[in-house]
């Protein structure tokens, strides 16, 4: 394998890597904008410009393969490499409209950043603003995506990745030197489902979000690293969320998962927290109870109408929920009650779980961990529709149910209805749930849980991958993680004290269940999963406001 | 000028001598010189140094920081595109901006809410300093009362900052670039001059 | 003087078939149809063919580069975009012999091993692809072109396509995706077309010329093509001889013919009996010589070289004592900067400001500084770019700044003019509009004067 030197570190990487490619595993940053690493290297920046020893003129880093014994210099260390840089960065801003104050990228902009570095930018401007090209600006692309077309540095990320990633290509440049003008033909909507994406690749401000359009600037936002809940693929995302709202969700780079993609509905995914009203607190018809009381009733009603009669407790948690709060939900009606259905199948989950919806990331089970209920012992055979028979004939009378709505999509009419027919048929029910939801009304008891991006967990998603999200946001209310509540069900059954922190209930998990063995929060791939381009790619300027 | 020679005092000695009883007295006098003179010409001469607050009022410097001021262009739309400098750089965290889409091409951008809650204000001028356009300056206003703390009655919003009476009161203060005029923002009241060609 | 290529060029009836196989036509096709293909380009490289588009690289050795796997595709590519300004010699030489070049492209794509080959054609030739297109009907009929030709067991097609009517169209990599009905952004190298290039395979693509140059050799012997011409430069080059002389046209000269003699005697002297004052001898994208040191050269690829500028495609531009060089300048500027594909960064912005530039230097606004801006943007375009173009952009302006500079220098105002005042408060400008005029004054006095303490 070849062994290529850039700026006098030595690594050995594979042949046919580029050697932008062999820099950033080695951590050495060069400039760049049309280079993506899911993306075909297309080389029409001209940004990554380096001094390769040997060559006559600057070469660039993306399209050049690496041989073995190349020395490489880049921007930080040659002073040809950095001056090459400096006049493409000049070039790149004779006809750049500098409207920083009313961009959305301002805070993210590759243009910016490289700019202000003190190896390759911070030249003095030779151009009158008059005099500069005029394109169009806030042009509509769809519901999704906004263009500025003055903005745009034409690295074609967003053209070819609507040509190779989605393939809906709907995007192309007309016209001809520096009147180039991104456009969509006759400016039509874009009907790619995946378009959202096109305001990530895009290192400028030329395609922005119209979501997230003028929201905050995002100096302003705090990240979290997570898992998108909407489907059974687990697309590495980072929340940005700024006062406890969320704000956006944006991708991380995970090439085994989504590589650096995710649908528009899981970047959406997060309006359905706030689209129903939240349930605030603990419930009984309509008296609000405080948690201690409402916990201990929970558990004294549901031992009632089971263990009292001899009738098995039908337990129902639905896979979107985290694997610790499946542990625990598992532990609890097992410590608790002898003779228990346990069942997590509302609809087809088994047989969707791995069903592509599209050829990119979308699949049909729109649960986040089936997987994950499938290891945890919830062996799928009964589903909603056992526990609904057995209801019907009587068999059991109390019903514990740990529920999440789908954050993707709606619960099907016919779900909704069986649900209902179900907490009417069970006397004694008790479901934890996120939202206030027509269809759970009928239970006797409803304790209100965090949802996803409130609360830290892992989901197993459809290939067998556990991931971990993150805490984002803080609940409101009496609302509370769903495994602080079941860990109190559990004292309730045993009298003893459990720890309920999600990395120690992990642990456990990881002694007791063979397909986690080994595995610790910190040995998660997705951990290491960051947003492209990477944060905290800038060694200069202030760490941000994230604390406020 | 040259020093006086430091001249030791014993205190106990100083103390005992009678004649500094007189002395003393002429220091006090000497003293209060100052005091007496004006004494005499307010009394006498009615020549007053202080005034009566706050019937009357002495001007300020036109770099005062007073309560702050949004300008409008000369269309009249607020000259502020709501890119939340002022809000970043305020170290009191005393300014909330909500931003709204404008349908005007060439603005695009418009503060839906923009409100400095002046109880938390330190008039530090920083949020003027910050901004580009010069859509917010400072006012000479500084006799901010008002009679409760809530946030309600000291957060000024977009009416406030704009409409106030106040404005035309004590003038434009603090703002950057002092040494040219404003361009192309106006004060409320201003009479605004016809656009050339 | 020899006459290789236009040796047939003054009878019209050349076009047809039965005319051009009177005058031997496709007799070196015949004589390389009985070689094996690697002969044949063994052959072509001891003629010492360079191709005649504008680079001047070994025919031969660049054929010898492809290395197809069993059943894969192979294609060869004549490149008839010629779309040099100061270059009209393929448009001529397919207008009036065009079984030349067929035959040309036939040998071409036999010696690589092409069943498929394309004669991509600038989009504003319509009459010349008429005229190819029926000399290629005919070939096709007399069974020469086509499945078995000539009945040698070798099958080839031929199809010709218009253009999209743009430079860059002419640019190796930028004519391939433009055949494969993209826009013609010309692509990164490596991989080279050799390797990767129309479709995805091994492609050639030769020039009309070159193609032209290839049947003669086949049929009359590489010896006899290399006897012509001086050291590295073998055969005879076309000149399209442009601008101020009497008798502007196609020459076909013997490479090593003195440049002056050409310009006197061929092309009949410069125009009004006036003076030579600059000669651009390859198309625009070579720089200019002048008067003094056009006089000892000769056309050659060293000659030129040795001068500091190429022979590219032989597009000879002439310029007389009565020339504005800032303006003639401008003009070829402008049309760098109207066909800069705008692919990538340097060219596409530097194009268009080194335009921008000048057009205010003629307008009578430059700014003292504004050469030196132009030198230092065109050497952050010149081996910058992609492709060619930028490089080809930049010479021009360089050669014509550093050899005619007075010029150039009287164009500028006497006097410094004030700078911008955002240049020298380090603060952008917020309107355009500067210096307090005196109702500004006057309204800044009543805004910001004392208050009116009227409460």
């Amino acid at each position: 394998m070849p062994i290529v030197t850039i700026d006098g570190r030595q690594v050995e990487v594979e042949q046919g890597t580029s050697v932008i490619q062999a820099a950033d595993r080695l951590g050495v940053e060069i400039p760049r904008f049309c280079y993506h690493p899911d993306l075909r290297p297309e080389g029409n920046c001209r940004m990554c410009l380096v001094d390769v020893e040997g060559f006559p003129k600057p070469v660039v880093a993306c399209a050049t393969p690496v041989v073995d014994g190349m020395v490489v210099r880049t921007p930080h260390e040659s002073p040809v490499a950095s001056k090459a840089v400096n006049g493409v960065l000049e070039f790149l801003l004779v006809n750049h409209p500098l409207d920083c104050p009313i961009c959305d990228q301002a805070g993210e902009c590759s243009l910016q950043d490289f700019y202000m570095h003190p190896d390759y930018g911070q030249h003095q401007s030779h151009v009158d603003p008059v005099e500069k090209v005029h394109k169009r600006k806030r042009v509509s692309l769809g519901p999704r995506i906004v263009l500025d077309q003055e903005r745009c540095v034409m690295c074609s990320r967003c053209v070819r990745f609507s040509e190779e990633v989605s393939g809906y290509a709907e995007l192309q440049f007309v016209h001809r030197g520096n009147h180039v003008e991104l456009t969509a033909f006759e400016d039509r909507a874009l009907e790619d489902p995946y378009a959202g994406n096109l305001a990530d690749v895009c290192p400028v401000g030329a395609l922005t979000s119209r979501d997230f359009r003028f929201k905050r600037r995002v100096w302003h936002l705090s990240h979290a690293d997570s898992v998108c809940a909407g489907c059974s693929t687990g697309c590495n995302v980072r929340i940005d969320h700024f006062g406890g709202r969320i704000e956006r969700v944006v991708p991380r780079r995970n090439p085994g998962v989504n590589r650096s993609w995710i649908c528009d509905e899981g970047r959406l995914s997060f309006r359905a927290l706030v689209a129903v009203p939240r349930l605030m607190y603990p419930r009984q018809g309509a008296t609000e109870l405080d948690w201690s009381e409402a916990v201990a009733l929970s558990h004294d009603s549901l031992r009632a109408a089971s263990a009292a009669q001899g009738r098995p407790l039908a337990a129902l948690a639905s896979a979107s929920a985290t694997n610790e709060s499946l542990w625990l939900f598992r532990q609890y009606v097992l410590a608790a009650f002898p003779l228990h259905r346990l069942a997590f199948r509302l609809e087809r989950e088994i047989a969707e779980v791995s069903q592509r919806q599209d050829n990119l990331l979308r699949r049909l089970d729109k649960h986040p961990n089936t997987m994950g209920a499938l290891h945890l012992g919830f062996d799928g055979g009964e589903g909603l529709d056992g526990l609904l028979a057995l209801a019907e004939s009587g068999a059991i009378e109390g019903l514990l149910m740990l529920y999440y709505p789908p954050l993707v999509g709606e619960e099907s009419k016919e779900t909704r209805e069986r649900i209902t027919r179900l907490l009417h048929l069970v006397p004694a029910s008790v479901v934890l749930t996120t939202h206030e939801l027509p269809y759970l009304t009928a239970a006797k008891l409803l304790l209100p849980v965090a949802t996803w991006s409130e609360e830290e967990g892992t989901y197993t998603n459809y290939q067998g991958l556990t991931q971990h999200a993150d805490k984002a946001v803080p609940s409101r209310g009496a609302v509370r993680p769903a495994v602080e509540v079941l860990g109190d069900l559990w004292h309730c059954a045993t009298a003893a004290r459990r720890q309920t922190r999600p990395e120690e209930i992990f642990r456990e998990i990881a002694d007791s269940v063979p397909v986690f063995r080994d595995l610790t929060y910190a040995s998660l791939e997705s951990r290491s999963a960051t947003a492209y381009p990477p944060e905290g790619r800038m060694h200069y300027g202030q760490e941000g406001f994230a604390g406020r | 000028m040259a020093r006086k020679a430091s001249r030791v005092v014993d205190v106990r000695q100083a103390a005992e001598s009678g004649r500094d009883i007189l002395s003393s007295t002429a220091g006090t006098l000497a003293g209060m010189e100052v005091t007496l003179r004006n004494m005499v010409r307010a009394t006498v001469g009615r020549q007053h140094v202080t005034i009566q607050y706050p019937e009357q009022r002495k001007p300020y410097s036109r770099r005062f920081r007073g309560v702050h001021i949004l300008t409008h262009r000369a269309d009249g739309s607020l000259k502020c595109t709501a890119c939340y400098l002022c809000e970043t750089v305020c170290p009191a965290q005393c300014i909330t901006i909500e931003a709204k889409e404008v349908q005007d091409p060439r603005v695009e951008k418009a503060p839906s809410r923009y409100e400095i809650d002046l109880s938390r204000c330190i008039f530090c001028g920083f949020c003027v300093e910050a901004c580009p356009e010069e859509a917010l300056i400072m006012s000479r206003e500084y006799d901010l009362t008002a009679l409760s703390r809530g946030p309600e009655t000291l957060a000024y919003g977009i009416d406030q900052l704009t409409q106030r009476p106040e404005i035309a009161a004590y003038g434009a203060g603090f703002r950057p670039h002092m040494q040219y005029p404003l361009v192309e923002s106006y004060l409320p009241g201003e009479p605004i001059p016809p656009r050339e060609g | 003087m020899a006459q290789i290529l236009t040796r047939n060029v003054s009878d019209p009836a050349q076009r047809e078939l039965s005319t051009a196989l009177r005058s031997s036509a496709y007799l070196g096709l015949r004589q390389a149809l009985t070689l094996p293909p690697h002969e044949v380009v063994a052959e072509i490289e001891a003629s010492g063919l360079r191709g005649r588009g504008g680079a001047g690289f070994p025919t031969g050795r660049k054929w010898s580069f492809i290395h197809a796997q069993a059943g894969q595709p192979v294609y060869l590519l004549c490149n008839a975009d010629e779309s040099e300004p100061g270059t009209f010699k393929d448009h001529y030489l397919i207008e009036r012999d065009p079984h030349l070049v067929l035959e040309g492209v036939a040998i071409a794509a036999y010696a690589i091993g092409a069943h498929r080959a394309y004669i991509y054609m600038r989009g504003e030739y319509t009459g010349v692809a008429e005229t190819l297109g029926r000399a290629l009907a005919e070939a096709i009929e007399a069974r020469i072109i086509g499945p078995n030709c000539m009945n040698s067991g070798y099958d080839l097609s031929i199809a010709i396509q218009l253009g999209a009517g743009a430079y860059i169209c002419g640019e190796e990599t930028g004519l391939i995706q433009s055949l494969e009905g993209r826009r013609a952004y010309p692509r990164v190298r490596p991989p080279f077309p050799a390797v990767h290039g129309f479709l995805q395979e091994p492609t050639v693509v030769n020039n009309v010329e070159t193609l032209a140059c290839v049947a003669r050799i086949m049929a009359e012997g590489a010896q006899a093509f290399s006897d012509l011409g001086t050291g590295r430069s073998t055969g005879t080059k076309l000149i399209s001889v442009s601008g101020a002389v009497e008798r502007p046209g196609v020459y076909e000269v013997e490479m090593g013919y003195p440049l002056m003699e050409l310009l006197e005697h061929e092309a009949g002297g410069i125009r009004h009996g006036r003076k030579l004052k600059g000669v651009i001898p390859g198309g625009t994208s070579v720089p200019i010589l002048t008067a003094d040191e056009a006089a000892p050269l000769t056309i050659d690829y060293e000659s030129m070289q040795g001068a500091g500028t190429m022979l590219g495609s032989g597009g000879m531009i002439v310029f007389d004592e009565e020339t504005s060089m800032p303006h003639a300048l401008l003009r070829i500027a402008e049309f760098y900067a109207h066909e800069s594909c705008g692919e990538c960064t340097p060219c596409r912005e530097g194009t268009g400001w080194m335009a921008w530039v000048l057009r205010r230097l003629l307008a009578g606004e430059g700014r003292p500084g504004d050469l030196d801006l132009l030198l230092r943007v065109g050497g952050n375009i010149e081996g910058r770019t992609i492709c060619g173009l930028g490089d080809a952009a930049v010479q021009p302006v360089r050669s014509f700044i550093h050899k005619f500079r007075a010029e150039f220098e009287a164009l500028l105002p006497a006097a410094a003019p004030r700078e911008p005042d955002w240049q020298r408060h380090g603060h952008g400008p917020r309107t355009g509009r500067f210096g307090p005029p005196a109702e500004e004054a006057a309204r800044s006095q009543a805004v910001d004067g004392p208050p009116t303490a009227a409460l």
